[in-house]
């Protein structure tokens, strides 16, 4: 198998009928292989992240003119080999409250200063009065000694800020 | 005595339904052990269905002791036309399995159940169960009914996870 160049796209639209058919078309078009992708609709933006992978050695700015003609803001982001991905124990995180500014910086702070990794984060804002703000993570830590550590400071500060906090170690089951 | 190849995914077989077991014939008895003996050499697995191993027949075999976190259990158990008659409950959790072997999932299910069954000698049984062991039963089932993992998978953007690696149990 011939050495494979790893590209980070990113794209933006408001307009987002038919978007998908027309960035993926350009994508096959040019012997693109879509190795992952996520793509969801915020707040009326639909927003895609595709990781794709390719034999040719592009520049950045040569992809970018591939997508000329599709509608939509785009980044490119190139890598030389395939990004790792740190293993260890898998944890799910919510933390909810009144919306307010600094929720996702305080516990995500809290999360760095404890050497987690974040490898999914959500947040969603409810429509009523007061706005709820509710934040969703999965983060991954590779030490099993510190759990009780870093669960009692992540839930001191949820308290600091006035918000709920609910931890939970994931189980995997191989079956 | 045969460690058989374990079918993956998109393999037609796994996505087709089992017969019944309606005798205890010499290729019964033959694919009961291959399922043990298969289910064994994997190292990793807890649990087999005669579909993973290319044979459209309703049976089973478990063990949840292999799971060193699986407190209470009933050790190993061949299971032929399972039954599931009640559940209650809901569990969530991480499911992976030897025939995608490429990702885990988020799957929600009955976390307590009692099965029907009959066992190596065809003789009727009823299990009650929770917890692991009742989370592998209804995995183990579910290939009966050409059920993969990925079928009760809600959201592939968060229930679905590519592997960095396979990996043995917890």
């Amino acid at each position: 198998m011939n050495k494979q160049y790893y590209y980070a796209l990113s794209f933006v639209n408001t307009d987002s009928k038919g978007i998908v058919a027309a960035t993926t078309k350009v994508l096959f078009d040019n012997g693109f292989n879509l190795a992952d992708s996520s793509s969801t609709l915020l707040q009326g933006i639909f927003s895609m992240i595709f990781i794709v992978t390719n034999d040719k050695d592009y520049q950045e700015q040569e992809i970018k003119d591939m997508f000329k003609n599709v509608r939509s803001h785009m980044e490119v982001f190139k890598f030389d080999k395939k990004p790792e991905i740190k293993d260890g124990i898998h944890y799910s995180i919510s933390v909810y409250g009144a919306d307010k500014a600094g929720i996702v910086h305080s516990i995500t702070e809290e999360i760095t200063k404890n050497n987690l990794n974040i490898i999914d984060l959500q947040t969603k804002i409810t429509g009523g009065s007061p706005k709820v703000y509710i934040m969703m993570l999965e983060v991954v830590s590779s030490n099993k000694n510190n759990e009780n550590i870093w669960q009692e400071a992540l839930k001191k500060t949820a308290k600091e800020i006035n918000t709920q906090i609910n931890i939970k170690k994931i189980e995997f089951y191989e079956l | 005595m045969a460690v058989r190849e374990v079918l993956k995914y998109p393999n037609d077989i796994l996505k087709q339904d089992s017969a019944d077991v309606t005798e205890l014939t010499d290729d019964i008895k033959k694919i009961i052990q291959d399922l043990k003996d298969t289910m064994l050499d994997a190292g990793h697995s807890t649990g087999i269905a005669a579909p993973q191993i290319g044979e459209l027949k309703r049976i089973i075999t478990i063990d949840a002791s292999l799971n060193k976190k699986c407190k209470e259990n009933h050790g190993f158990m061949v299971m032929i036309n399972p039954e599931i008659i009640e559940h209650s409950g809901t569990i969530t959790s991480r499911e992976g399995c030897m025939s995608v072997p490429d990702f885990t999932g988020n799957v929600t299910r009955a976390e307590r159940i009692v099965v029907s069954y009959l066992d190596e000698n065809m003789q009727p049984n009823v299990l009650e169960t929770s917890g692991f062991e009742a989370v592998l039963i209804q995995h183990e089932t579910d290939h009966l009914n050409g059920m993969l993992f990925i079928d009760r998978v809600i959201s592939k953007r968060t229930d679905l996870f590519r592997r960095k690696k396979y990996q043995g149990a917890v």
